[in-house]
């Protein structure tokens, strides 16, 4: 069941950036309006661009300016003088949308179907992927919750390591984690909050990526039916290697739907449909460059590239703009070719990334666990309609999509995380592709027809990749990564905590689960410091409980500061981590993906902690024991 | 004759479209674990020699394999034959399937995601083919066998085993009398984890025969209980000398085809 508080909370996430920069827009943009393509619905990615670095510049303001004049609580004031601005906003839309109730009207009529056709396209691929899943699959929340946690509590920083330890490498500012914080406040975040806001920002989420897909497939094409066959294919697929972007709600997964969107606009501009505002086009590159530094940078690149090379084509002298692309092309070139030797990309975030450089023959089981043969069959078909147009928008969207096949197939670490961009324009020119036959379909049954097949090889590919991608994390019937004991266990931390700090003991991954829904602050979570694993592991291998305890007592996070107290937490995963290989022990891929119950053995073991002076028990079940150490 | 010819052409690209998309769906890669099911903190899988229950993810796990390698046949003669003998397996003189295969496995990769296919194993030798089918009850795994011979054969008696781990403590359901050796500090462990006491197994040499039909299985070094059940008709022992529990059937009459079925559950027992 959905809590109808929730879906409005999560929904306030896009809309509070959105009204914000749309009431700025309106103020600065007075008298007519210019004529606006399809409703204006390609300013929406301008407009929340502007909000959100209005409420990122907010937060530096008050945490880099006021804090440093005055000892104010950051919390204190950022939530009530961004309350106010939003309340400004929504009454500016308000007022607005009143006055142009008519073209309002308008613009919701020829966006209506779209949207409904997407929203039910996204319950049903939801519910396809929540099946037996009633908690969020998206692991990495964790860590973005308790970021946001953080800032609720009023805690900010530029870099989200000097925050928490379970960021080793910054990737970006916490600005997804300010919008999330806004749209959160002022709930108390317990575990079942938390866990309800992360299961339902998915089904929005993927919403959003159903609608900047319609939106690119049918701005390119300007066929209605191209949007809707790009919709379907981009709503009912799930790229589960790295990019996760349909299904995840994540700062490179949003910064991915704010490029698709922005694109269309941009290839809209190139059709002369649109105006791109210079002040637009800076603030979106702006915000996918602090939405992520890796995803977003490529994604303000190519929008920098797109856009700027509209801009100066119209230049005069004639040569100067093949004089600046070809600068700029060989000066990227001399650059990256300089910089490759210095660069050390394993190294990146503690050595994770050196995991995720995939072999060609795993990115190409990627794309057919996504789409089947689907890809390698319509893209073609749909370059060739894409030819034969002779648009520019066509032709630029085919160099940007070839740019970023190229990058997600560079052995460069990460570069599957790419595929969240790419994979617009691959459902885009999969529709195309279909399209490309299918026009020549006079009978409405008949493409009828087609959209229905394309439905049901859509979803049969997506219930496929579905069991694949679930196919570790069965436990007592549910595919979860957490169980109810976990939420519970959580829950009695959570209230014994008040939200003061309290450190958190135990393995890695019980420790990361724990922490992103209870607030309990972890020392490192997943990303766990080696030193801290080997101390933990001695301190257990040892058999002498005395000495984990007092390990319990002694070990700390990077972060450092006030602690409340310390808990201890061992469950079924403790002792599965304990009896892995030590390369598995100390790494931060290898975790337990989903509950592990105890057994008779660990039980002993358990027993023999909880005989420890200073140790009180406050939670136990079959699979998890918390104690509070004093 | 243009209503027609259009018709015509709406229906051929219709076909062209639709073969575009069948191939596209063939592209699909099938999940890499045959089909699945659960049994309290078990799960159900088939592999190479059979099937297994099992504990994901807590890294090296025993196997309680029903498998054609232990399961037999007794001839008039009282000659035990398993299904499938080990220097046949060895030398892979057999064809398994037990994995999700196109095109088929599509639509069973899509039935398995909503529990509507439990996993099955069949082999097949040159004499014989033992099909394993599984159907869940709740937390009971009723395991069906059914075997076909190319010849018809004298069978006295048949028996459908579940093979079981050399550190687990194997007892009595209803006496929790132990059937293998187990330290006092490992059924005082399960005792306090579980909330049952089990009698120590007294003589080593002491064969068992069940009256109670119900015998349970504990790994110290795993969570959950798994249970044995007689069926009606069965008989329950325990083989120490293979480590097997034993379902055995009478049969006593010349057959070209036996079925024979193991109920087995799996529960997660144990509180703090």
């Amino acid at each position: 069941m959905i809590d109808p508080l929730v879906l409005v909370q999560v929904m306030m996430v896009y809309l509070y950036p959105l009204l914000l920069g749309r009431s700025l827009a309106l103020m600065v943009r007075k008298g007519s309006h210019p004529r606006e393509f399809m409703g204006g619905v390609l300013n929406i990615p301008g407009y929340a661009a502007v909000g959100t670095l209005v409420i990122f510049g907010l937060a530096m303001l008050i945490r880099f300016g006021l804090m440093k004049l005055v000892p104010v609580n950051f919390g204190a004031v950022f939530f009530p003088v961004s309350a106010m601005l939003i309340t400004a906003s929504i009454m500016i839309n308000l007022a607005e949308g009143w006055k142009n109730r008519k073209k309002v009207t308008k613009t919701l009529q020829k966006v209506f179907w779209p949207i409904v056709l997407t929203v039910i396209t996204a319950m049903v691929s939801y519910g396809i992927w929540t099946h037996k899943s009633p908690y969020p699959l998206n692991w990495d929340y964790n860590q973005h919750q308790q970021l946001v946690r953080l800032i609720r509590q009023g805690q900010f920083d530029y870099f989200a390591s000097n925050l928490s330890d379970t960021f080793g490498f910054n990737s970006y500012p916490p600005i997804f984690h300010l919008l999330i914080a806004l749209g959160q406040f002022p709930m108390a975040l317990n575990p079942q909050y938390v866990v309800s806001f992360w299961q339902i920002n998915g089904l929005i989420h993927l919403v959003t990526v159903g609608l900047s897909t319609y939106i690119l497939a049918y701005t390119l094409s300007r066929h209605k039916w191209v949007g809707i066959l790009a919709m379907i294919m981009g709503v009912l697929s799930f790229d589960g290697l790295v990019s996760m972007t349909s299904l995840f709600f994540l700062p490179q997964t949003l910064a991915a739907v704010l490029f698709a969107w922005f694109m269309a606009k941009i290839l809209a501009a190139y059709d002369g449909e649109v105006r791109v505002l210079g002040g637009e086009w800076l603030a979106v590159m702006a915000v996918l460059m602090l939405m992520h530094y890796m995803v977003g940078g490529l994604a303000a690149a190519v929008i920098l590239g797109t856009e700027g090379y509209r801009r100066i084509s119209a230049a005069k002298p004639r040569w100067l703009p093949g004089l600046l692309v070809g600068g700029a092309i060989v000066g990227l070139t001399i650059t990256v070719f300089l910089m490759s030797g210095n660069l050390n990309f394993a190294q990146i975030n503690q050595g994770e990334a050196k995991e995720y450089v995939a072999a060609w023959g795993e990115k190409a089981e990627a794309v057919e666990r996504t789409w089947g043969y689907l890809a390698y069959i319509l893209i073609p078909l749909g370059m060739v309609y894409a030819v034969v147009q002779k648009k520019r928008s066509y032709r630029v969207s085919l160099l940007v999509l070839f740019g970023l096949v190229l990058v997600t197939l560079s052995q460069v670490p990460y570069a599957m995380k790419v595929m969240t961009l790419t994979r617009f324009l691959i459902t885009t020119y999969m529709a195309l592709g279909i399209y490309c036959l299918g026009q020549y379909i006079g009978n409405k049954v008949i493409r009828g027809l087609v959209v229905g097949l394309t439905v049901i090889v859509s979803m049969a590919i997506l219930i496929s990749g579905s069991l694949y991608w679930k196919t570790e994390i069965r436990f007592l019937g549910l595919d979860s990564h957490i169980g109810a004991d976990d939420i519970a266990g959580a829950q009695a931390l959570f209230q014994m905590m008040e939200g003061k700090r309290y450190l958190l003991i135990s393995d890695p991954t019980t420790q990361f689960f724990l922490e992103g829904m209870s607030g309990a602050d972890s020392i490192g979570g997943q990303y766990m410091k080696a030193e801290n694993r080997q101390k933990l592991i001695a301190a257990w291998k040892n058999g002498q409980m005395s000495g984990l305890v007092g390990a319990a007592r002694e070990m700390n996070d990077g972060i450092g500061g006030e602690v409340r107290g310390r808990f201890l937490a061992i469950s079924g995963r403790t002792f599965a981590w304990l009896q892995k290989p030590e390369a598995e022990q100390m790494s931060f891929t290898h975790n337990l993906w989903a509950p592990i119950d105890l057994a008779a053995d660990d039980y002993n073991i358990v027993h023999e902690v909880a005989n420890q002076a200073g140790l009180v028990p406050i939670y136990q079940s079959k699979s998890l024991v918390i104690f509070q150490v004093n | 004759m243009i209503t027609l010819l259009k018709w015509a052409k709406d229906f051929l690209l219709l076909l062209l479209i639709s073969a575009f998309l069948l191939v596209g769906l063939w592209g699909v890669r099938l999940p890499f674990r045959s089909v699945f099911g659960e049994a309290g903190p078990y799960q159900l899988q088939a592999f190479e020699n059979g099937l297994a229950f099992f504990h994901y993810g807590r890294g090296v796990t025993p196997f309680w394999n029903i498998s054609p390698l232990n399961d037999y046949v007794v001839s008039e003669e009282g000659t035990r034959s398993a299904l499938l003998a080990s220097k046949i397996f060895d030398q892979k003189q057999y064809k398994a399937k037990f994995t999700l295969e196109k095109p088929e496995g599509i639509a069973e990769a899509v039935k398995a995601y909503f529990g509507r296919v439990t996993p099955w194993y069949t082999m097949e030798t040159e004499d014989l083919m033992a099909v394993y089918e599984t159907q869940k009850q709740g937390n009971d795994w009723l395991i069906q066998k059914t075997v076909t011979w190319k010849e018809p054969q004298e069978v006295a008696s048949q028996g459908i085993t579940l093979w079981y781990y050399g550190s687990d403590v194997v007892f009595d359901g209803a006496t929790l009398q132990a059937f293998t050796q187990a330290d006092s500090e490992t059924l005082d462990k399960i005792k306090a984890w579980y909330g049952f006491a089990i009698t120590p197994m007294d003589k080593e040499e002491w064969t068992p025969a069940l009256s109670s039909g119900v015998v349970k299985i504990i790994n110290p070094t795993r969570p959950g209980v798994l249970t044995v059940k007689a069926l009606p008709g069965q008989e329950l022992w325990v083989n120490r000398a293979y480590r097997l529990l034993e379902a055995v059937e009478v049969v006593n009459r010349k057959v070209t085809s036996l079925k024979s079925t193991l109920l087995v559950t799996g529960e997660e027992g144990g509180d703090i």
